[in-house]
């Protein structure tokens, strides 16, 4: 039976809120005019979304790159069409792109205890030791065991579906107690930079996770968020509650971290997010239309070694100081522009 | 304890003699239970096919939901593949009349169930073709505009 021109509008919508995958609502729309206009009308690509991610509340308006901004009003035929593409586009990249480490590059740290060789920079590298010297960052100690630290990183793109976090804290194997630096509890937040702010370091954070508590082992502790995650915005802080090693020679507690990973869908290829006009909510840009899954399998081909694409934007001082610090492991040929991410990196 | 009885009567004729638990499934009959025991209560719009289906659902969810409704999780399981296999031996002519049924009646969980099944069907269809063979629908479309909306959403058609 043909239910949409038959049966009443609620009962349709009954039926098509429970397809769960976006291709089936796209196939749905080819069926007939009457289907298409159903699931435009309905804007049930939008509610897919929503019901997916509800942080996509906070968009509220759509942009395509062939078009300029419609300052039309959000129920002509047109501004709906887009709406069901952009969203279609969206729920797709959602959940289906590849799963991969999304961290793009370590912003800031609340504070570091010997800079450069104890740097945030180090916990983008996996590795716990390059050449003989250990790899982690540390905090500033303190005699409370209650002063939290932070470590600010940005994602990869503006929309990042974040699936699971993973913190492996840092054991110095110098002192013959072998202390391991982590934290009781670790927290993760997700969100934007705020325009509205005159300090170019204020964040808006979208979603707060919930405390998960942290094990004082030497391992990649993986910390899987209840359900999955859209950053929107593309800035994750991760917050360090409760420290729990003592340091022997100076008796204050610090916090120590080797690598920090994030796991999930990037969606910089297909998305971008407009900044947040006056009522805070943002406009959802598509870059292109292409499968998401194709994309993002490609990129994979084309990327350099891991170790070194965090080395892009970096300003000089901090990158001279890194390589004085694992000069024997490395060597790195400065590009001669930084225009592109495939620059002549080589590694011995 | 003798349990109060009704019988609802199918717009095709057919008499169904149930009780108290099975009609206070239905938000529509619920009232029904102050005035009319003893007497047939007509229900004009569903077929004895139908109605049939509807109580034999009700039935098995009363035999559950009679006790504390946080059951354990193997009689919700057995209730869950129930469900399934009630659902899914149906033609879909039958599930349509069965949602038309349960609109009417106000039985949530065999609505779900049915406008489920209806959802299932579409999302195991491997394009739009597919979809109008099982629903049995004739598009509208001219050859362009087809054209046109596959292009629309390419991803979505491999």
């Amino acid at each position: 039976m043909d239910f949409i021109n038959n049966l009443d509008t609620d009962t349709s919508l009954a039926i098509l809120s429970c397809l769960d995958d976006p291709s089936d609502l796209v196939r749905a729309s080819a069926v007939s005019r009457s289907w298409r206009g159903f699931v435009i009308k309905q804007s049930l690509s939008k509610s897919l979304c929503l019901k997916l991610f509800h942080q996509l509340a906070r968009v509220d308006r759509t942009l395509e790159t062939s078009n300029e901004e419609s300052s039309g009003s959000i129920s002509s035929v047109y501004a709906l069409e887009r709406e069901h593409r952009v969203y279609a586009l969206l729920a797709k990249g959602c959940t289906s792109s590849p799963i991969k480490s999304c961290v793009d590059d370590a912003i800031t740290a609340s504070s570091t205890d010997r800079l450069p060789e104890e740097s945030i920079l180090n916990t983008l590298d996996e590795r716990e030791r390059i050449g003989g010297t250990p790899s982690y960052w540390s905090s500033s100690g303190h005699h409370k065991t209650s002063v939290p630290e932070t470590l600010l990183y940005k994602l990869k793109g503006d929309l990042c579906v974040i699936t699971e976090l993973s913190i492996q804290p840092f054991q110095d194997f110098f002192d013959p107690g072998r202390p391991i630096y982590s934290s009781h509890y670790v927290r993760f937040r997700f969100g934007h930079l705020d325009n509205k702010s005159q300090d170019k370091n204020n964040y808006v954070w979208t979603y707060t996770s919930q405390q998960f508590p942290m094990a004082q082992e030497n391992r990649l502790q993986n910390f899987k968020l209840p359900e999955p995650v859209l950053c929107i915005g593309g800035f994750v802080l991760i917050e360090f509650l409760g420290r729990v090693q003592r340091c022997d020679i100076d008796d204050l507690y610090y916090i120590c971290v080797t690598h920090v990973k994030a796991m999930g869908r990037s969606l910089a290829k297909s998305f971008r997010v407009v900044d947040p006009d006056e009522s805070g909510k943002f406009g959802l840009k598509v870059l292109s239309y292409s499968d998401p899954q194709e994309m993002n399998e490609k990129e994979e081909e084309e990327a350099g070694p891991s170790v070194f694409r965090p080395m892009r934007n970096r300003n000089l001082e901090q990158l001279v100081n890194f390589l004085h610090s694992h000069s024997t492991d490395v060597q790195y040929v400065w590009p001669e522009s930084d225009e592109d991410d495939e620059s002549d990196e080589e590694e011995v | 304890m003798t349990k109060e009885m009704f019988t609802l009567k199918s717009s095709d004729g057919f008499l169904f003699v149930v009780d108290e638990a099975v009609v206070h499934q239905s938000v529509t009959l619920s009232p029904m239970v102050q005035d009319c025991a003893g007497r047939e209560y007509p229900i004009n719009n569903v077929t004895g096919k139908i109605l049939n289906l509807v109580v034999e659902y009700c039935k098995n969810h009363v035999v559950v939901d009679g006790g504390d409704s946080s059951s354990s999780s193997s009689s919700g399981d057995a209730l869950k593949k129930w469900d399934d296999e009630f659902i899914t031996q149906m033609d879909l002519s039958t599930v349509y009349d069965l949602i038309m049924a349960a609109n009417y009646l106000i039985i949530k969980g065999l609505f779900d169930l049915a406008c489920q099944r209806v959802a299932d069907e579409i999302a195991a269809c491997k394009d739009h073709e597919e979809i109008r063979a099982t629903l049995g629908i004739v598009s509208d479309y001219t050859a362009e505009e087809e054209a046109e909306v596959l292009k629309e959403n390419e991803w979505a058609f491999d």
